[in-house]
């Protein structure tokens, strides 16, 4: 017979986290839109290959500004934000549309252990399709330039930091309305294309209640005051970027938690 | 007995509506069944049971805890929900052992028990297949592989014989029957009286969210057999098998549809029927077979009344 | 998990190879190549540098050329570098280890303007001067022109100081990696953004190739454009005021065992180029004739050789130590004479 008194506890954090890791990757990262999204994502990456091929004359921007204008403007500015919301809303959300959340929740297994795991899943998947191809866009756009492949080592390694903490911020914040609202794809998008896209090239202090003002202003170090500047009307130090970024991303998915540790699924056929 | 379910005055709505109302009973070792018809609140019952949904009034105690919020009781829970749903991709073994290794099992062990509880449910030669390619009957039975894997004290079975074949009904039946025989406890909800009979007597009655009964089966038997009920029989000789069970005395009716190629009985004494059937299954194919329960309907319509 | 783990492990290898490629080219690859004599950090000095020269330093100060001829044991030449070291702390001798200069276009249009229209531009406005070596930050600053009215701003890792009394338009980039750029506020920054986007010598394909062809090894040399060499030799009188223009040019030399230099002029046609060689043979000759007085101008003239090809035109010079000893001492036997008839 057992009792609460001889029962095993809830398994530890870390462990449980790291079992809903591995069965929700393998259920998020090999899937339809997985591969939908790696196209979008390996489109510089094909239109580079097109413009080494096919080179325009008088270009007037090198391989290492092209390519900080790409990170920056599609994967920073558009794609990843885009990315984020279709991953990072739908974790708990599909878990729930598939009614398989029931074998995560009967389980000794925390919520936070959940959702950690079902994060990391979302961290992992959304790294796995993007770094290859922000990887791919420089060497493409670099290799065999006067400047040498290795010009923007160090660049590349920051464009990747950029992103992965881009990713990072939009999950959590997609993390959020996922759990908040049943259907949080129309209001992603909305938050997306107006809030972020308007306010944060309005003057003054307005870009400074976007994420997107902060995660481009991790890109300043090639196309920097000449070049995008004359698109985005404020920059903020790459420090308190990466500051504000990170505490928006830790606190949106401590809410998230919040939210999901105490919300009932009603699941049924 | 010692309790491991406890409902007390249980009750759980949904906005408006009132899905179980002022609930109470306790369930200590052994098998118990739980009938009603659609929409009487089974499956919010099981919900609440297995700690899913949190009570509006009253309390609901699984293993002297909590039901919800109590994740640690889960080591001794099982649950076959009623939801049709997989991980598709993964292999039969995949599936179960993945689940185990949430409840703590290394990969070693996990695989072990998997197999185990595979073996059990008569699905091993299909394992290492991709459940997305399991028939229905395969699906309930996976989904019952999991949840017994780990070898609850504790299973809650949401309609675990739909879609199965005579055979795996009865493989399923007197799984219960052993489960319940060594002391655990399991709270099956299904419509198949026949054989919920084989496996125990004790039922929960509910209807319009209240239970309405906890009673012995031969009582409901008694009343379900005055009334017809509809059986969906999918074989792959159709055919022979209505030429086979045409001439039992208390078949109704006897229609074979055009449109999926399954045979629809009606019959009075389903005892005596479903003998038939699994009598046949081997010679005419028989792949499934369900009870569908607008019949059980009225006999509530019936109890209610009375 | 062995989809997710094997799309996680080729995306992984992809990313890991591509980052791996990049920075293994930039330690031993063409992005850390220097270009000719110009050190790789110096690609940032801009593509439209009219003349490019360069010294190196520590190859002239460790010459055998130096030791006889820079001074050594001159109470005037130790005080001079003692006061340098005082005020900035740097003794060029031991700190400098070379210096890369380079004049922008609009430097060479400075230059060629007219006299009546006012004073020339000297100095570092229009020029960048890109010095390597070990610098005392501190006490650099504290030297700086007007100390304390420079502004100083710390940016991307490197300090810059600009001018504030508004009387030039001065700034001093001190760059982490022990580099110094000093110029123009314009021209150091062009340096900076030049350093992040990659652009600079490299842009010039035609600087490039005349960076190119100097001689390794070269303790110092000078590679210059059309702008400022076509002004130049309309600017020099006599028999060299009706040079041809000059499109290019490439000087290098050496300093042991004895001083060579090498330069090539790039000249508009063959027949021009011819013109410019007789010029210059003919300004050999003219040493030649002279050799009655000094008997070192006749060995100088014999160490010049100038070759035509094409419509190029090479010149060659090789000057012993001992011919400059000997020139040298009848400068000072000279100077003695002069100084003699002015006390008498």
């Amino acid at each position: 017979m057992t009792t609460a008194d001889q029962a095993l506890p809830v398994r530890p954090l870390w462990p449980a986290a790291k079992d809903v890791f591995f069965i929700s990757i393998e259920r998020m990262l090999p899937r339809p839109r997985s591969f939908w999204v790696f196209a979008l994502l390996a489109l510089p990456v094909f239109f580079g290959v097109l413009l080494r091929i096919y080179p325009p004359k008088d270009l007037p921007l090198t391989g290492f500004e092209l390519d900080g204008i790409v990170v920056a403007l599609f994967f920073i500015r558009n794609l990843l934000p885009l990315v984020a919301l279709l991953f990072g809303s739908a974790l708990i959300s599909d878990a729930v549309d598939s009614k398989t959340l029931t074998y995560f929740l009967t389980r000794p297994i925390s919520r936070l252990s959940i959702f950690l795991g079902e994060f990391m899943a979302y961290l992992v998947t959304v790294l796995t399709l993007t770094v290859p191809c922000v990887v791919l866009t420089y060497l493409v756009l670099c290799v065999g330039t006067p400047q040498g492949t290795g010009f923007g080592a160090t660049d590349l390694v920051q464009d990747l930091g950029a992103c992965a903490l881009t990713l990072f911020t939009y999950g959590g914040v997609f993390a959020l309305l996922g759990v908040s609202l049943k259907r949080p794809l129309i209001p992603g998008l909305l938050f997306l294309f107006v809030w972020e896209g308007f306010v944060a090239n309005f003057p003054g202090d307005a870009p400074n209640y976007t994420l997107t003002a902060y995660a481009r202003s991790l890109i300043r170090h090639r196309p920097s005051e000449e070049g995008l500047a004359e698109l985005f009307s404020k920059f903020f130090p790459v420090g308190e970027s990466v500051l504000v970024l990170g505490i928006v991303g830790v606190v949106s998915l401590a809410l998230a938690i919040w939210i999901f540790s105490r919300r009932e699924y009603v699941i049924s056929s | 007995m010692t309790a491991r379910v406890v409902f007390k005055k249980a009750s759980r709505w949904y906005g408006p509506v009132m899905a179980l109302n002022d609930v109470s009973f306790e369930l200590g070792p052994g098998v118990y069944g739980l009938l009603g018809p659609n929409g009487a609140g089974k499956s919010s019952l099981l919900k609440l049971a297995s700690g899913q949904l949190r009570p509006s009034q009253g309390t609901v105690e699984l293993l002297g805890r909590p039901a919800f919020g109590s994740p640690d009781v889960f080591h001794s829970v099982g649950l076959c929900s009623d939801t049709d749903a997989l991980f598709e991709d993964f292999t039969g073994l995949q599936f179960v052992s993945a689940l185990l290794s949430l409840n703590g099992f290394d990969e070693v062990q996990a695989r072990k028990l998997a197999t185990e509880a595979i073996e059990t449910v008569d699905l091993k030669d299909a394992m290492h297949r991709k459940v997305g390619g399991y028939s229905k009957g395969m699906r309930q039975r996976i989904k019952l592989a999991q949840s017994l894997a780990h070898r609850p004290e504790v299973l809650f079975l949401d309609e675990p014989l739909t879609g199965m074949d005579p055979q795996n009904r009865k493989r399923i039946s007197d799984l219960m029957k052993r489960l319940g025989d060594d002391g655990r406890t399991v709270l099956v909800s299904t419509h198949i009286l026949h054989e919920l009979e084989q496996v125990t007597r004790r039922v929960l009655l509910i209807h319009n969210g209240r239970v309405l009964a906890e009673g012995d089966l031969g009582e409901i038997r008694d009343l379900l057999d005055r009334h017809p009920r509809s059986v969906r029989i999918k074989a792959a000789d159709t055919r022979g098998l209505a030429r086979e069970l045409v001439s039992l005395p208390d078949l109704v009716s006897l229609n074979l549809e055009d449109a999926t190629g399954h045979l629809l009985a009606e019959i009075r004494k389903p005892d005596a029927f479903f003998s038939k059937v699994q009598e046949l299954s081997a010679a005419c194919g028989v792949e499934e077979m369900w009870v569908t329960d607008e019949n059980l309907e009225s006999v509530f319509s019936y109890l209610v009344s009375k | 998990m062995n989809r997710s783990r094997r799309l996680i492990l080729t995306a992984a290898a992809i990313s890991v190879l591509g980052v791996g490629l990049a920075f293994s080219t930039r330690l031993t690859g063409t992005a850390r190549a220097a270009v000719g004599p110009v050190p790789p950090e110096a690609l940032a000095l801009p593509a439209d540098s009219s003349v490019v020269m360069g010294f190196d330093v520590k190859a002239l100060t460790g010459s055998q050329f130096y030791a006889k001829f820079g001074g050594e044991g001159e109470p005037g030449r130790v005080d001079a570098l003692a006061e340098i070291e005082r005020k900035t702390g740097l003794n060029p001798e031991r700190d400098i280890d070379s210096v890369v200069i380079a004049i922008r276009a609009a430097a060479a249009a400075a230059a060629s303007e007219p006299k009546a229209t006012g004073p020339r531009h000297h100095g570092p406005e229009n020029a960048l001067i890109f010095v390597t070596g070990r610098f005392d930050a501190a006490r650099l600053e504290s030297s700086l022109p007007e100390a304390g009215k420079a502004q100083k701003e710390r940016r991307d890792g490197v300090t810059i100081y600009r001018e504030a009394s508004g009387k030039s338009n001065g700034a001093v980039a001190l760059l982490d990696a022990g580099i110094l750029v000093a110029g123009d506020a314009a021209s150091v920054e062009t340096f900076l953004a030049n350093r992040s986007t990659g652009h600079g010598i490299r842009d010039s394909q035609a600087l490039v190739a005349q960076l190119e062809s100097i001689e390794p090894g070269s303790t110092f040399w000078a590679v210059g454009g059309p702008s400022v060499l076509s002004r130049v030799t309309s600017e020099v009188g006599g028999p060299a005021g009706n040079l041809p223009a000059v499109k290019q040019v490439v000087a290098y030399g050496h300093l042991d065992p004895e001083v060579g230099m090498t330069a090539t002029a790039q000249a508009a046609d063959a027949k021009s180029a011819t013109k410019i060689a007789d010029v210059l043979r003919g300004f050999s000759a003219m040493l030649s004739l002279q050799s009655g007085q000094r008997a070192e101008l006749a060995q100088i003239a014999d160490s010049i050789s100038v070759a035509t090809e094409d419509e190029k035109v090479h010149v060659k010079a090789t000057i012993t130590h001992e011919l400059i000893e000997s020139l040298k001492k009848s400068a000072m036997a000279a100077h003695a004479r002069k100084a003699e008839v002015e006390i008498h």
